[in-house]
Formats: structure tokens, C-alpha cells, sequence
């Protein structure tokens, strides 16, 4: 559009247009600059007059029916620069080639996110990263989701878990808030997301730009103070008139588990004489075991397992299975996908389908499948008026495994002599509950196959859209968007599903069923208007937009439980006694009102300069601070315009200071009672005066293209976070346990590094390279209540002048010094420690027997030191990406590094409890390195929170991993002339994972709590087989 | 057109932005406003405390479980709960850090007997407010009120080793920096308020209904003045943290509200994830297959054939089914309320004094329903306490006729023989029963029975120091001061603490 009134502004001060009576074709043709190679689908457009074409399949082009005269062409292609030059037109045929240049660092592709209006790349004065459809097609994600990994620098991704279809942790930059989450503010096609982005498809997207940090997101208020990520989608808009492409990939793949837990192959327990007779199951010394017992609990057992004194894991099992290997099975992954985009005089339309399976690696359980549909269309009605509308339609089935996440622990719990498959000994189910008699942990097996856990889900976006050009100075815009959120839920345990209780002597008994039902709507409104002008004074061209938003989301949940089948067979809540259910709801309004205003110059296309305000309210900021403000200025130099730098083609240096913040959550505003079946107990002092939580970011960029192939971009941001949400502890005088309060400070620093760069670019040869990388820091710099323990078990410590991430809890003595400067804490004389092979202090002469022990640090009043044992924060990630092709032959790799960010372990530390974690599996070493089972249980210390289990997260992970052929038309004169291309791929992803870590894997937990729990369903691998063909 | 459409589209615009209603209400849970200022939802908020103060006491996340094993009635040596470290021998201190595992051990109970209290204040306060009229309503909701502030601060009183009055009473800096006070005079206080109930009870005619008490048929006032004075004679009889303290108590205030408590068991519906929600946790846990177990020392009690602490060694549990044997001497109950298992799954590396042969079985019917009538106060615990009293103030006949009762739990399910009118074989037979008869009955009752016989082992906690959230909040620094322990930690000593005076001496440790 800039452009578009740029040149109308020169056309009608420089030309007038004569009429002739006859008119004039231009055509031509457009090659690659350095392959010479013929480029189709490249745009050509006579600006002045909106008449253009594209070229064919060779690289030709044809406008004609054109009045002779001057006019600006303007060829555009994704990837190359833009040329815009002035041509005469005769009457009669005129010819024009071009020689495109890449456009390396995409300086002149359009970005519309968080700018007044569509704004080239090198025009920018704050951050936004673009990732375009050809960087996310090479192996398309399997959500939007997680197509960013690596991709954008200051970006991290984290799949928490290898659930299928379940969504990734999404951070830029550093870490803001200390009580609400760090996932940025996501908008698809117009829409504010309240859903996840777990079930978005990737193969219709045609960019994803990321607005980082909060000068470039203050134009987004305060819902922005984790940044934007903005998704659109294709559109069918770079069409000629009558075009109409068809695309249509089919994918089939394997997901797999490429990696086991180390688990011991040994145990402590004093064996029978004569253990070798029986190779079902372990024959221990002192336990006489019934006859014909092949395993599992057994209440005719009697005796119990006692350790050898030695307590050495050397003893071997009966029979030892690989309980894991048993366990996982190989899943299947299929997405069906069909596109078809077109374009009908000033109709433009693009509609797709997606078809998407993942099992995963679970046994009895489904899996995830989605089945998404897509319309966008654009009208434009007139030379003033554009309607446009986006709809997507999404339904989703989620078959998650049945028994719960307890099922990952229970599975590495297991003993490898233990029969997951022996049938239940009471009623021959398969899958016995207690398939080990010497723990409580029950068979993972057996929940999957008998407790069915469902959701469904139904969702709608849409944005609708009218644009109008009031005058040449002024353009008119108005938005309504919504979503629309239905999500079902069912877990079923059928009447005869076993659980540990009853009188039976096996200790089990028939849960008599329940049945768990949860719904929930959610409904976004979001209406918005925009009124831009743009004026030119000389060398200056001034933009002025100024919007207004109204946000209005709903939300409702109720659910249902219900015990005891009375009626069996039946999974309804009429089966059961109207006493055995019971039943509880949840609603939320949330209004909001947003005015902004941005101004933005551009003196000479040198000097840059943009400024913003905005005022946000919102029914979430207490009454009395219901008005928040938030700003931007911003200002750019682009530097080769005045100067000839021998090796700089573009540079430019740019600052920005912008404020954004985030809303507090729903109910911490009001003064709550607890309300359960009927009764009420006080709960939480409300807050009037809460107000959001405010970022304020200063940043310094400097990027640009040097040698004509490459290009960078390195920038410097400073955040500072006051008004954190603080759930401060209140003294149980008044009933009130806790109110939230504005307080504490949080100050992040990043550093942000990109390159791009065409190492070889021939007609037959390709190699592109890619690298992102960053480095962040957080710190709480103020807090004004005591320090506190937060994240799962605690482990994050919150204290004023520490890190956010730092993991806190006991240490191990690992010196002698230690014990020498503060002798009295541990007793005794220096004499009478000593250093073990292993690292750790014990107690002198303790070495391999049952004494050995490592100690806990003691502070300076002899209690356990309570210290920094651990960061999570990594201390950079970076992306490399490159791609190399060589005729139709492609290849494609996308590695993902995270360096340093410590994980806690806490599912070795559990698998320390009960004598399963391979490291204590001490078969095969020499007397003088084996280390008893209480060594390594002293280190379990009941999980509290210790150095012992903090591992370092730095992994290096094939996250994608490309083998492509495309048959080009040359190749397909069989099919005739319709099929453009075909293109056969292997497709990998997350394929390989270099790491020291110890767990299945190091992405573990969240950005913020890298924690790895014992429910987490492991990530896995897929390899699948892709053919994509285009009409 | 075009000016019409775009004049049409300015004006809408115009409309739309100004036009949203920002004040939204919580319709989830009632504010103060709300919940404070109606008869209706004040008289909601008096009959929902009886429910909060018995899910409060029963929960996972309290003092059931640390105590059971504290006092060697229950033994698990799972680390769930902290009952792991409470069941170690030589016993540790209570970890009293901000950052222990099981810090809500100590803090839920503190916290939900506070907010209880502070809801029963609330409704008494309206009840005084002339603006706010309950009618003939008025005696129940505030005996219940009171009632409810009786037997949360007498909890606090029973666990902790101080605590602070808040009342109706309180104001100004009382409610600001309240004064920490010994668990001796914040024992009165809830004496008093739990004789306030009674008082108001037996002068007003009224039901306390099944949904508000949910002990089956519900209560009329004068059951519910009983029901008062039962806990007072429980709070007092429990009070003493030493033999010498348990001694000192006022025995004939303790008859005294025996003879006016109860005159039949009062139980409790206990209907978890069902319709009322009141849930019995700890006593879940503590008997569920595969988590607690009965200490051998409570076994021992009731047939001495078997070990009372599991000598270390491959022949444990080797004392099986076949060993026991009827004779007068042993305990009937073993039979009928515990159920023997030929097995132990405890890890042996943990000691295997953790292991037992014995399950608590009574109450089977609740395991895995989730639903059943049990005791919270039995007529056998007021008997006891009964008893007691009278050993303790010199009528050792009187005692032993309680004990011999043909009638009495002792004889009839117990079939034990009767107990001669000697104070030593009179205080064995009470914490017998206490141990068996009783046995996880109310919350914690075996640890104030060890602790005020001085049996506890050496280094247990005779009871909780102050939250550490309690202490950070009060601005208090570290190190937080705790109990228990073999020897006094090198940091303790908060002001107004004795690291002794909390500990068990070990004295007269049953071993």
C-alpha cells in the first residue's frame, strides 16, 4: 500500500499522461542474477495502473493492453529484492528482462506486525523476526506450535512433553514474570489466540513474525509483555487473474523412542540358595514362595526380601527383560493435506484441508487426529473497498493414556524380572494390577488398556475484515475476529477396574467404576478499528495510525464425577447412585478497551522514526487502577545511504524503548470465599488496586548485508519488570491466607545474533546457511516479601539479587575444607573424614561398606545448607540450519543447541528409591569402586531437593532433517501439462539428541521449571515419508 | 454510496468505541461483601465449619500420619508425609526449615484451624451486630460458631507449642502483630469457648442437622452440648505433654465433661469424592495395602508371642498366622480389627524395624468405597479418659470397674481379662485400650497418650514449633527453631522456645 501511494504521489507531481490511440504489451523474461536460472510465479507489476501478470513455468511474462507512456515495474518474488524501475511503453510490444538478486536477509519483504502498517524489513526501528513458508514447509511441524524451534534467535521452544498433539512452551527472551506464565501473545490471521496453538496446521502458513520484546510489542499493550508471535496463513493473494493452484501432500511416518533410562540389572536382596531353579521369578533367601507361583503379589508368600550385608547391586535377576523395550510401541503418524488456492477477477481465494494422525508410542491408546478446515478469502469490491475473511475450523480427538502419567513411573519401577503380561490371578484380566509382590507401584500396562480417556474438541477462528480507501490519504479499516473453544473430556474406569484395597486377600478389589465428564466453551470477541493516513512533506513520508480495541472473552466450565456402577456396561451418570455424584462449574468475563496511536517517519528512506502510545483497560486490573498506559519510540539509520562501505551493501543501527505488560490472572482482584458443596471458608484477600505488571525494554540493533551474500543482525535488549504479581503470605489472623500483590522487580539482558548466508549459489548447486543464536539473563532485582520456593517441589528459589531460574536445596560435602572450616556442624576431628572415589566426603575407613555415606553441607548453625544448586537458565541456544540442493535433489538439516541450563532429575532420584536407577548397578566393577545401595539412597534423601540429581541440560538435537526430489515440469511431460511439480521427501524430526543428560530427554519440564517429573510422556522421534504434489 | 457506506461505518465505529462495561463480577466464590452480610450465606459460612475443621485435622497434608508412627502405633518407612523421618530410630528433629519437603505438615493444620476460627468469629461478630438479625436462629448458629472456635484453637493447643488468640474480642494490634502464647493458655481459651457452646446448647432448643455434622441422625442441642464437653475433656486429658504435665491436669474438670459428653459413640458419615466431601485422609493412608502398617508394638500389646520392634535379621516376619493362638491373654481384636500379612515390601535397606506383620483392617469398608461410618470420638475414649481421672485423683476401684465393665470394649471385644485396682496395671490397661481399642480414632490421640505416659522414643517431638512460613511472615530470620532430636540443634532457640521442654526425654521410651 506504501507503495502503491508512494508512487501515485511522484506519478501525479512528475507525468502527465497523454492518451494514445493504440496500446502496448510489455514481456520479458526473469532470471536468478548469479544462476541464471528462470524464475517462475515472480510478479510483475506496472504499479501506477495495478496491471500486472506473472511468469509462466519458463520465466515469461505478458501485460498487455497497455496505454503507452512512463510507468514504475515492479517485480517481486519471495527470496530476491525487489526491482522497481521506470518503463516506457510504446504502442506495440516492448520487452523487459529481468535479473533478480536474492535478497539475502530479506530486506525488502514486508513485515506487519507491530509496525503502524506493512513495513519492509530494513525500514524496521524494532525487532520482528520473520520465518516465511519456505523455511517452515522443508519439514513441516507438526503444529505451529513447535515449527519456530530454532528458527528465530531469542526464541526458545521447549516440548514439554511427547504427548501427541499437545502444545510447546514458547519464551522470547528473557524471562518477565515471576506468578503468570512467559508464552507470548499469539494472533493467527487477526485472531488474539486463547486456545493453544497445538492444533494449528503448518502446511497452510504463509509467515510466522515474532515481535520480541517490549518496545516492539508495546503497540500490543498489556497482553504483550511476553512479546507477539503473529501466524498468517495463505491466501491465494500473489495469484494471477484466473490462476488456480492445487497442492496436495500425503505423509506417512514412524514414531519411536530412541532412547531408555539406564535401569539396574542387578539388586541388593540376599538370593535363595537355590535361586537358579526358577526363572520366572527371583527366588529371594527367607521367603517361601507357594506353589506354582509365577510372579506378581502374592498373599501366600511369606517372608520378605532382605538386603545382603554387603548391600552390593550386584545379584543378578532370574530373568531380566528390558521392562522399557517391552513397553513402548512403535507409533504411526499420517497427515492428509489438500490446498487449493485461486484467484477470480478481485476474488481471491484460498481453502484447505488437513487430515492429522499421531499415535504416539503408548500402547492401547489412540493418539491424537485433527482435521482442519480452512477458507480465506479477499473481495476487493471496488478501487476503495477490500473485504476480507479468514476461517478456520478445527475438530480434534485426543485418546491420552489411559491410568495417567503415573503409568511413566510405575513402568521404570517395574523389576525386570516382573511379567507386565501375566493376568490378573483373582479374575484373569490381563495386565495384573500388582505384577511385583515387593512394591506398591502398579502395572503401567494395565490402565492403558482399561481406563479410556477422550477429548474432544471443536474449534472456529475467524476474521472478517473491511478495508476502505476514504481518501488518498486516509484508509479505513475495521476487524472482527473471534474463536470459539469447545473442549469435551471423558475418563471412564469400568465397574470391574482393579484397585489396591478391599478385604481380598490379593489386596485388590473392583473399584465399582466412575465415570469423569468435563466441558468447556470458551468465546473471544474481539472487534477493532483502525484509521491510517500517510502524508509526504518532501523527503519526509509521515504515517499516523491511530486503533481502538474491544476485547470481549467468556469462558465455562462445568464437570461431572461420578463412583460406583449400578448399572453395568452403562458410561452414564443415570448408571450410578444420584449420592455418588457429584458436579462443580466455572465461569469468567473478561472485557477489555484499547486506544493506541503510532506515528512513523521516514526522512529520506535514511532516518527512521517511530513513536506509539497506548491505553489499555481492562475488567482484569483491580477497579482502582483500571487504566494503564504504555509507549514506544523507536528510531533507525540506515547508514550505506550516506556512506559507501566497500563491504556493507545495508547497514543499519537502530534503538527502541517501548513498555508492555501482562494482565494479572481472573481472580486476583476479588476478595474470595471457597466455596465446595455448598459451604464456604475464606480464602484470598482481594486486591483493588492490582494493576498489570509492566515491562519496560530498551534495545540497540545493528544488521545488515555485507558481500552480498550474507546478511546479519545483532541486538542488545535491556528489560526491566516491575509490578511482578506477588502472592504475598498473609498471617492467618483474619482467615485470608494470601493476597496478590504488585511487587519485586525483574531485570532481563539479551543478546541476539543472527546470519544468513548463500555459501554457493550456481544453477545446479545451492547452499544456504542459517544460524540464530542468543544469550539471556534474568535476575530478581527487588522483592518485597521473604524469599520463596516456587515451580514443582519448590525447587526455584525467589530471593532478591538472585537469578530467575536458580535451583536451590542441599548440597554434598565435597571437600575437606568444607568440614574444617565449620568442624563443630559435623562432629568429630578432620581426621575422621575422607574424600571417596567418587567425589564426596564420608566418614574415613567407610569406603564400599554400608557406613559410606556421603554428608550433607552444613551451614554456620549446623543445619543443612540450604543453598544455589543449580540455574535452569540456559547460557545460550542457537539454530543452525542448512540446506543444500543440486538439481532437484535437497537436502535439509536444522540442528537445535542449548548450552548449560541445568535440569533436576527428579525421576532418577525417584528410581534411586527403590533400587532401579542404573547407577547403582554395581555388577562387573572391582570390589574397590562398588558403592552399597544406601550409598546411592543417601542421595535420594526422601527427594528433597539436592545437587546430587541437578544434571546439565546442553543438548545438540537434529531437530529437523530433510531428504527432498522434486520432479520438475521437465521431468513430468508424461502427466501433462497441469502438474507443476512432484516432490518426494524424507522427512526427520527431533531424530537425534547429543547429550549427557541422564533422563530419556533433556527438553524436560518448562523453559522456566526444567524439572523432569516422573509423569512426563518422553519425547520421541518420527521418521516419515512425504509426497507433495503441485498443480 | 460510497460516503453513505463510509458515514454509516464513522458512526458505528464512533458507537462501539465507547461503549464497554469493564466492572465484571466473580461469580465463582463469593466475596466478603457477599459471604459477611447475609443471614443466609452467614448462616452457610457457620454450618460449613464443623465439615472445614474435620477435613482440616483428617487431611493427608496434617498431622495424622507423622504422629501415628511418631507414637509407635503405625510404622511405614514410604518417606510420604515425612512419616519416613518421623519413624527413624534414634528419632530426628522435625525439619523446621522453610524449604522442608513437609513443611505443610505443620503449616496446613496452623493455617486451616486459624481460618476456621476466623470464619466462626466472623459469624459471631453478625450475630452481635444488631444490623443483622438472625432470629430464632441465632442460639444454633452461634453455638456451632463457638463450638467450632473450641475445637480449632483446641488443636492448636494439642499440636503446637504456641499459638495466638483471635477472637471477637480482638482488635487493633491483636489482629496486626498478635502475641504468640503458651499452648497451655490458648487451651483455656478453647475450653472456654467449647463451655460457651455447651452453655448456649443447653439453654436453646435446636437440631444441628445430619448435613452440618454428618454424624448419622444429626444431633439435638443437648447432644450437641455433650458433644462439647467430650471434646473438652479430650482437649484437657490430652493436654500434658510430660507424665509430670498429664498428671497436673485438672482431672475433676475432665469428669466432669465426661459426665456431661456423649453417651454413645460419636461417628462421622466419612463420604470422600462423594456428595458431603468429609474425608478421613490420614486414616486412609495409614491403613491403605502397601502404605502404613501397625507398629509390632501395638501386636505385642495384644499377644506378646510376637516381637514388639523387629530384631534385625533374614527371619522376619516369621511369626505367621500359625503362631497365633487363642488364649485369655491375648487381645480378641487382633482378630477381628487386624489382619496379618506374611510379607513386608518396606525396603530392608531402610531398617527393618520399619516392618510389620500387621495391617489395621476395622474399617475395611471404607478402603475403596470411600465411604463409611467411623468413630471420631468413641464412648471407649471417654471411658478411658473417665478412667483416667480416676486413677489419676486416687479412685483406683472405680477405675478398674470402668476397665472391667462387662460391657465395655475391653471385655466384650477384647475378651481380656479384668485389670486389678493397681495404679501401674490401671494406667496399662487405659493405654491398652487407647492403642487398640482407639486406635486412629480422632487425629493424633496416640501421640498425646505416649507423650503424656513419657513413652515416646528419645528425640520425638512432644510437639510442632511454629510454621516456618508462619515465622518468615511474622518477620522472624533464620534459623527457625524446632523440637525433637537426639541433641539440641546448634541453631535453635527462637524466643520463648525450650528445645527440651518439647523433646521426649526418653526417659521412660517404651525402648
Amino acid at each position: 500500500m506504501f507503495k502503491k501511494l508512494l508512487s501515485l504521489a511522484i506519478l501525479s507531481s512528475l507525468l502527465t499522461v497523454s492518451a494514445f490511440a493504440q496500446s502496448g504489451t510489455l514481456s520479458g523474461t526473469v532470471t536468478d542474477a548469479s544462476t541464471g536460472e528462470s524464475l517462475p510465479a515472480v510478479n510483475v507489476v506496472l504499479t501506477e495502473i495495478m496491471k500486472g501478470a506473472s511468469t509462466n513455468a519458463d520465466g515469461e511474462y505478458q501485460i498487455t493492453g497497455i496505454e503507452p507512456g512512463t510507468y514504475t515495474v515492479e517485480v517481486t518474488y519471495i527470496g530476491y529484492s525487489t526491482i522497481s524501475q521506470e518503463v516506457s511503453i510504446s504502442a506495440g510490444t516492448n520487452t523487459l528482462d529481468f535479473e533478480m538478486a536474492t535478497d539475502i536477509g530479506l530486506l525488502d519483504e514486508i513485515v506487519v506486525s507491530g509496525v503502524a502498517d506493512g513495513t519492509p524489513r530494513k525500514k524496521l526501528t524494532v525487532s520482528v523476526a520473520k520465518v516465511d513458508a519456505a523455511q517452515l514447509s522443508k519439514v513441516p511441524a507438526t503444529s505451529v506450535a513447535s515449527s519456530l524451534s530454532a528458527k528465530v534467535s531469542g526464541v526458545q521452544i521447549r516440548t514439554t512433553s511427547g504427548t501427541p498433539g499437545g502444545s510447546a512452551d514458547i519464551q522470547v527472551r528473557s524471562d518477565n514474570n515471576l506468578s503468570v506464565g512467559s508464552n507470548p501473545l499469539v494472533i493467527v490471521d487477526g485472531v488474539i489466540i486463547e486456545g493453544g496453538l497445538g492444533d494449528i496446521n503448518t502446511d497452510d502458513i504463509e509467515s510466522i513474525e515474532v515481535v520480541k520484546g517490549a518496545a516492539a510489542s508495546a503497540l500490543y499493550g498489556s497482553r504483550a509483555g511476553n512479546g507477539v508471535v503473529v501466524v498468517s496463513t495463505k491466501r491465494g493473494a500473489g495469484l494471477s487473474d484466473g490462476d488456480v493452484n492445487v497442492t496436495i501432500r500425503q505423509e506417512v511416518g514412524f514414531q519411536t523412542l530412541d532412547k531408555f533410562i539406564d535401569l539396574a540389572e542387578h539388586h541388593a536382596f540376599a538370593l535363595a540358595d537355590d535361586w537358579e531353579s526358577e526363572s520366572n521369578f527371583t527366588k529371594y533367601a527367607g521367603v517361601v514362595y507357594p506353589a506354582g507361583y509365577m510372579g506378581g503379589y502374592d498373599p501366600n508368600i511369606v517372608g520378605s526380601r532382605v538386603t545382603e550385608d554387603n548391600q552390593y547391586m550386584d545379584n543378578p535377576f532370574a530373568i531380566n527383560k528390558n521392562i522399557q523395550e517391552e513397553f513402548f510401541q512403535t507409533g504411526t503418524n499420517m497427515t492428509n493435506y489438500f490446498a487449493l488456492a485461486s484467484r477470480v477477477g478481485g476474488i481471491n481465494l484460498f481453502t484447505s484441508f488437513e487430515n492429522n494422525q499421531q499415535e504416539g508410542i503408548i500402547p492401547n491408546t489412540d493418539g491424537y487426529g485433527r482435521r482442519n478446515f480452512r477458507v480465506n478469502t479477499d473481495w476487493q469490491v471496488n478501487d476503495w473497498l477490500k473485504v476480507s475473511t479468514s476461517n478456520l475450523v478445527i475438530r480434534t480427538t485426543s485418546n491420552t493414556p489411559g491410568g495417567g502419567s503415573g503409568l511413566f513411573f510405575d513402568l521404570v519401577l517395574a523389576e525386570p524380572d516382573n511379567n507386565l503380561y501375566m493376568d490378573n490371578p483373582v479374575d484373569g484380566q490381563a495386565y495384573y494390577l500388582r505384577h511385583n509382590h515387593w512394591s506398591n507401584e502398579e502395572n503401567p500396562l494395565y490402565g492403558t488398556s482399561k481406563n479410556d480417556r477422550d477429548t474432544y474438541g471443536q474449534r472456529f477462528l475467524g476474521n472478517y475484515s473491511a478495508t476502505a480507501d476514504v481518501t488518498d490519504w486516509l484508509e479505513l479499516k475495521a476487524t472482527y475476529s473471534m474463536e470459539n473453544n469447545n473442549e469435551r473430556y471423558t475418563s471412564l474406569y469400568p465397574y470391574d477396574y482393579w484397585i489396591i484395597g478391599g478385604s481380598d486377600p490379593y489386596g485388590i478389589t473392583y473399584s465399582e467404576g466412575s465415570l469423569y465428564k468435563y466441558s468447556q466453551e470458551t468465546q473471544s470477541e474481539n472487534t477493532q478499528l483502525f484509521a491510517t493516513t500517510r502524508f509526504q512533506f518532501g523527503d519526509l513520508f509521515a504515517k499516523f495510525q491511530f486503533s481502538y480495541l474491544n476485547e470481549d472473552y467468556h469462558t465455562e466450565w462445568f464437570d461431572a464425577s461420578g463412583n460406583d456402577f449400578k448399572v453395568l456396561g452403562i458410561p452414564g451418570f443415570d448408571a450410578m447412585d444420584p449420592a455418588d455424584i457429584t458436579a462443580d462449574n466455572y465461569q469468567a468475563d473478561i472485557r477489555s478497551e484499547n486506544y493506541f496511536g503510532i506515528m512513523s517517519l521516514d526522512y529520506d528512506d535514511k532516518y527512521l522514526f517511530d513513536a506509539m502510545y497506548r491505553l489499555d483497560s481492562s475488567s482484569l486490573f483491580g477497579e482502582d487502577n483500571r487504566t494503564n498506559p504504555y509507549y514506544r519510540v523507536s528510531a533507525a539509520y540506515r547508514i550505506t545511504e550516506d556512506f559507501d562501505l566497500e563491504m556493507f551493501d545495508e547497514l543499519k543501527v537502530r534503538v527502541a524503548q517501548g513498555t508492555a505488560g501482562i494482565r494479572p490472572s481472573f481472580a486476583w482482584q476479588y476478595e474470595t470465599f471457597n466455596l465446595s458443596s455448598g459451604s464456604t471458608s475464606k480464602s484470598q484477600l482481594g486486591n483493588k488496586e492490582l494493576k498489570p505488571s509492566e515491562t519496560k525494554e530498551t534495545e540497540f540493533a545493528i544488521n545488515g548485508t555485507f558481500m552480498q551474500n550474507f546478511s546479519f543482525e545483532f541486538i542488545y535488549a535491556q528489560s526491566t519488570t516491575t509490578d511482578q504479581f506477588l502472592n504475598v503470605p498473609l498471617l492467618p489472623v483474619t482467615g485470608y491466607s494470601s493476597q496478590y500483590q504488585n511487587a519485586g522487580t525483574l531485570e532481563g539482558e539479551t543478546f541476539e545474533f543472527n546470519l544468513q548466508a548463500n555459501l554457493i549459489r550456481t544453477k545446479d548447486l545451492l547452499w544456504d546457511m542459517g544460524l540464530t543464536w542468543s544469550k539471556s539473563s534474568q535476575t530478581i532485582t527487588e522483592l518485597d516479601v521473604p524469599p520463596f520456593q516456587s515451580g514443582p517441589s519448590g525447587l526455584f528459589y525467589i530471593r532478591e539479587g538472585e537469578t530467575y531460574g536458580a535451583i536451590y536445596g542441599y548440597d554434598w560435602v565435597t571437600s575437606l575444607d568444607q568440614i574444617s572450616s565449620n568442624q563443630e556442624a559435623y562432629g568429630g576431628t578432620i581426621a575422621d573424614y575422607e574424600v571417596n572415589n567418587q567425589g564426596y566426603v564420608v566418614a574415613a575407613g567407610t569406603q564400599g561398606t554400608v557406613d559410606e555415606k556421603p554428608i550433607k553441607l552444613k551451614d554456620e548453625f549446623g543445619n543443612n545448607a540450604f543453598v544455589k544448586i543449580g540455574d535452569g537458565r540456559p547460557d545460550w541456544t542457537a539454530g543452525l540450519s542448512n540446506t543444500v540442493s543440486w538439481k532437484g535433489l535437497s537436502a535439509y538439516v536444522l540442528i537445535d543447541f542449548k548450552q548449560g541450563g541445568d535440569v533436576y532429575n527428579r525421576k532418577s532420584q525417584w528410581l534411586t528409591r527403590d533400587s532401579r536407577n542404573g547407577i547403582m548397578d554395581v555388577a562387573g566393577l572391582p570390589d574397590a569402586e562398588k558403592k552399597t545401595m544406601t550409598y546411592y539412597q543417601t542421595f535420594y534423601d526422601v527427594n528433597t531437593n539436592n545437587r546430587y540429581w541437578v544434571e546439565d541440560g546442553t543438548y545438540i538435537k537434529l531437530r529437523e532433517v530433510s531428504l527432498s526430489y522434486q520432479f520438475t515440469p521437465d521431468n513430468l511431460s508424461l502427466l501433462g501439462d497441469q502438474m507443476e511439480n512432484i516432490t518426494f521427501s524424507v522427512l526427520g524430526r527431533n531424530l537425534l539428541t547429543i547429550t549427557d543428560y541422564s533422563g530419556y530427554d533433556p527438553e524436560a519440564g518448562s523453559i522456566r521449571n526444567p524439572f523432569d517429573s516422573t509423569g512426563q510422556y518422553p519425547n520421541f522421534r518420527n521418521i516419515a515419508f512425504s509426497v507433495k504434489f503441485d498443480f | 454510496m460510497k460516503n453513505r457506506i463510509l458515514t454509516i461505518a464513522i458512526a458505528g465505529m464512533v458507537t462501539l468505541a465507547s461503549c464497554a462495561d469493564l466492572t465484571v463480577e466473580n461469580l465463582n466464590n463469593p466475596d466478603t461483601e457477599r459471604a459477611l452480610s447475609s443471614v443466609s450465606d452467614l448462616t452457610t459460612l457457620a454450618e460449613g465449619l464443623i465439615k472445614s475443621w474435620h477435613n482440616g485435622i483428617h487431611s493427608y497434608s496434617g498431622m495424622g500420619m507423622p504422629t501415628a508412627v511418631l507414637a509407635d502405633a503405625a510404622s511405614c518407612s514410604w518417606g510420604n508425609v515425612g512419616m519416613r523421618e518421623m519413624g527413624t530410630e534414634p528419632r530426628p528433629a522435625f525439619d523446621n526449615a522453610p524449604n522442608y519437603g513437609y513443611r505443610y505438615l505443620t503449616a496446613t493444620p496452623f493455617s486451616s484451624m486459624y481460618s476456621i476460627n476466623s470464619s466462626a468469629t466472623d459469624v459471631i461478630k453478625a450475630i452481635k451486630d444488631p444490623n443483622i438479625d438472625f432470629g430464632a436462629d441465632a442460639a444454633r448458629v452461634e453455638a456451632i460458631a463457638r463450638f467450632a472456635q473450641g475445637i480449632s484453637m483446641g488443636y492448636i493447643a494439642l499440636a503446637f507449642d504456641r499459638g495466638y488468640i483471635i477472637d471477637e474480642n480482638s482488635e487493633g494490634e491483636a489482629l496486626t502483630s498478635p502475641t504468640l502464647i503458651p499452648y497451655s493458655e490458648l487451651m483455656d481459651h478453647a475450653i472456654a469457648k467449647l463451655v460457651e457452646a455447651a452453655t448456649i446448647a443447653g439453654a436453646n432448643s435446636f437440631t444441628i442437622s445430619e448435613a452440618v455434622i454428618n454424624t448419622p441422625g444429626g444431633l439435638d442441642n443437648a447432644g450437641f452440648a455433650a458433644l462439647a464437653h467430650s471434646f473438652a475433656a479430650r482437649f484437657l486429658a490430652n493436654e500434658g505433654r510430660t507424665e509430670a504435665e498429664r498428671a497436673a491436669t485438672d482431672w475433676n474438670a475432665v469428669i466432669t465433661h465426661v459426665s456431661n459428653g456423649i453417651t454413645s459413640d460419636f461417628n462421622i458419615n466419612n463420604d470422600q469424592w462423594e456428595t458431603g466431601f468429609w474425608y478421613n485422609e490420614h486414616y486412609i493412608y495409614l491403613v491403605y495395602p502397601g502404605w502404613a502398617r501397625v507398629d509390632m508394638r501395638v501386636i505385642n500389646m495384644m499377644d506378646d508371642s510376637y516381637p514388639s520392634h523387629n530384631p534385625d535379621g533374614l527371619d522376619f516376619p516369621a511369626p505367621d498366622s500359625a503362631r497365633i493362638f487363642d488364649n485369655a491373654e491375648v487381645d480378641d481384636r487382633l482378630w477381628t480389627d487386624y489382619t496379618h500379612l506374611s510379607s513386608n515390601n518396606f525396603r530392608p535397606e531402610r531398617g527393618l524395624y520399619f516392618f510389620s506383620s500387621f495391617r489395621y483392617t476395622r474399617h475395611n469398608e471404607y478402603i475403596g468405597p470411600w465411604s463409611a461410618v467411623m468413630q471420631e470420638i468413641s464412648m471407649s475414649e471417654m471411658h478411658m479418659y473417665h478412667a483416667e481421672a480416676l486413677a489419676q485423683t486416687g479412685n483406683l476401684a472405680g477405675a478398674a470397674a470402668i476397665l472391667n465393665d462387662p460391657a465395655g470394649a475391653r471385655k466384650v471385644r477384647g475378651g481380656l481379662p479384668d485389670v486389678a485396682a493397681d495404679a501401674a496395671a490401671i494406667h496399662a490397661a487405659i493405654h491398652h485400650e487407647r492403642m487398640v481399642e482407639s486406635f486412629l480414632d480422632g487425629v493424633g490421640n496416640e501421640w498425646f497418650d505416649m507423650r503424656g505416659r513419657d513413652m515416646l522414643q528419645k528425640g520425638s517431638p512432644l510437639h510442632w514449633p511454629i510454621p516456618a512460613e508462619i515465622l518468615e511472615t511474622l518477620g522472624v530470620t533464620i534459623p527457625f527453631y524446632t523440637y525433637g532430636g537426639a541433641s539440641e540443634p546448634v541453631g535453635n532457640g527462637g524466643e520463648g522456645t525450650d528445645w527440651a521442654a518439647g523433646t521426649a526425654s526418653g526417659a521412660k521410651a517404651w525402648r
